[in-house]
């Protein structure tokens, strides 16, 4: 027979921790709506920002730009991920590590031969765990205006880039879908693609003419940094999302949890006071 | 034929909408446009953007930024 004490011990500790869940999905639900809000600000001007490159890399003009050169033979993969601070939120973090192993080997890549740029505690840790050597790694939470944090990293790439240190450079996070859904996704971040069709061909007028290139140089570089700050700012909200989900569950779980105990310590007790006035009509019947 | 606006911060989309015509602080000048413009890419000083649809005139200041014009749509990416 299950002991009365040990079950009751248990409900209570169960429910010091759908407490604690709950307040958690709380918490992470009043960050959710603060980041989702950040996010859809900046949603649009990153958006119209990749139409304008977009727009430019169909022009024959600027082809000479070094983002766009295609470093065919360097085979040195630049990688960034996007990962998060903290944990217990579902999946999330889990998710990006095994989409870049999916990625490793459907692209041929070699495990050295690879650059890691890894944004978040938990990715910086994991990828220790597994002796990958990592480039260049960042805390989101000593590093508090995100802002600085994707311009630092934007000009490290770039200039990793150009210096033909790495070939191709990709940026793994998770894309916000809903509430619900968060899915991990790689994007191709450098070169840019370059689609050179006829019909947009008759390039452009830069102004002012005496430092075009500048100009040029500045929106490319700014535009790194911008899908940088986007994914980081997106990947925040699905965090919290993730969160909020993961807490939702392990409250329901306690809940169930605690009512199939209820019972067993229910059905305990109801054996137990059988036993006893079994015992009492038994000790009575004696006496007869 | 009329030009699409759109101008965005990194903080919210303050146009978005067509125009008949539009006036943009470049760098190194007030940049009147028509539909038909040429592709067009320049700095964008702080100051403001006029536009017209119909008679009626208004205008927004901005910060500055960077505008891109091809195929009669305006971008106006401004700074924080």
């Amino acid at each position: 027979m299950p002991n009365l004490k040990s079950i009751k011990r248990k409900i209570a500790s169960i429910k010091n921790t759908r407490q604690i869940t709950k307040a958690m999905k709380m918490v992470a639900g009043a960050k959710f709506k603060k980041n989702q809000a950040a996010m859809n600000a900046l949603r649009p001007y990153s958006e119209i920002y990749g139409g304008v490159i977009k727009n430019i890399s169909r022009n024959t003009v600027l082809y000479n730009h070094p983002f766009f050169k295609k470093n065919s033979g360097n085979s040195v993969a630049g990688i960034i991920i996007i990962s998060t601070d903290r944990g217990l939120c579902g999946s999330f973090n889990m998710n990006l590590f095994k989409l870049f192993f999916e990625e490793l080997k459907a692209r041929g890549l070699d495990g050295r031969r690879i650059k890691l740029y890894i944004l978040g505690k938990k990715g910086a840790d994991f990828f220790k765990r597994h002796n990958y050597s990592v480039e260049f790694t960042a805390n989101f939470s000593e590093n508090n205006i995100t802002e600085n944090l994707s311009e630092t990293l934007a000009v490290k790439i770039s200039a990793d880039f150009i210096n033909e240190k790495a070939g191709e450079l990709y940026i793994i996070s998770n894309n916000y879908i809903s509430t619900l859904h968060q899915r991990a996704a790689i994007e191709k971040i450098l070169p840019f693609n370059s689609s050179f069709e006829s019909k947009d061909s008759g390039g452009y007028l830069v102004e002012p003419v005496s430092y075009e290139d500048e100009i040029i140089d500045k929106i490319f570089k700014n535009y790194i940094q911008t899908k940088i700050y986007f994914k980081i700012v997106e990947s925040f909200a699905g965090e919290q999302a993730s969160r909020m989900n993961a807490m939702d569950n392990a409250t329901r779980n306690a809940g169930k949890l605690i009512n199939k105990l209820t019972i067993a310590y229910n059905k305990a007790r109801q054996a137990a006071v059988t036993l006893e006035i079994l015992d009492i009509i038994n000790g009575v019947s004696a006496l007869k | 034929m009329s030009l699409t606006l759109k101008i965005v911060s990194p903080r919210e989309v303050i146009y978005d909408g067509s125009v008949d015509f539009c006036e943009i602080p470049a760098e190194s000048g007030i940049e009147g446009v028509l539909p038909g413009h040429v592709n067009f890419i320049s700095n964008v000083s702080k100051g403001a953007v006029k536009y017209k649809i119909g008679e009626t005139v208004q205008e927004i200041d901005i910060n500055g930024g960077f505008v891109e014009i091809s195929n009669n749509f305006i971008n106006i990416l401004v700074n924080d």
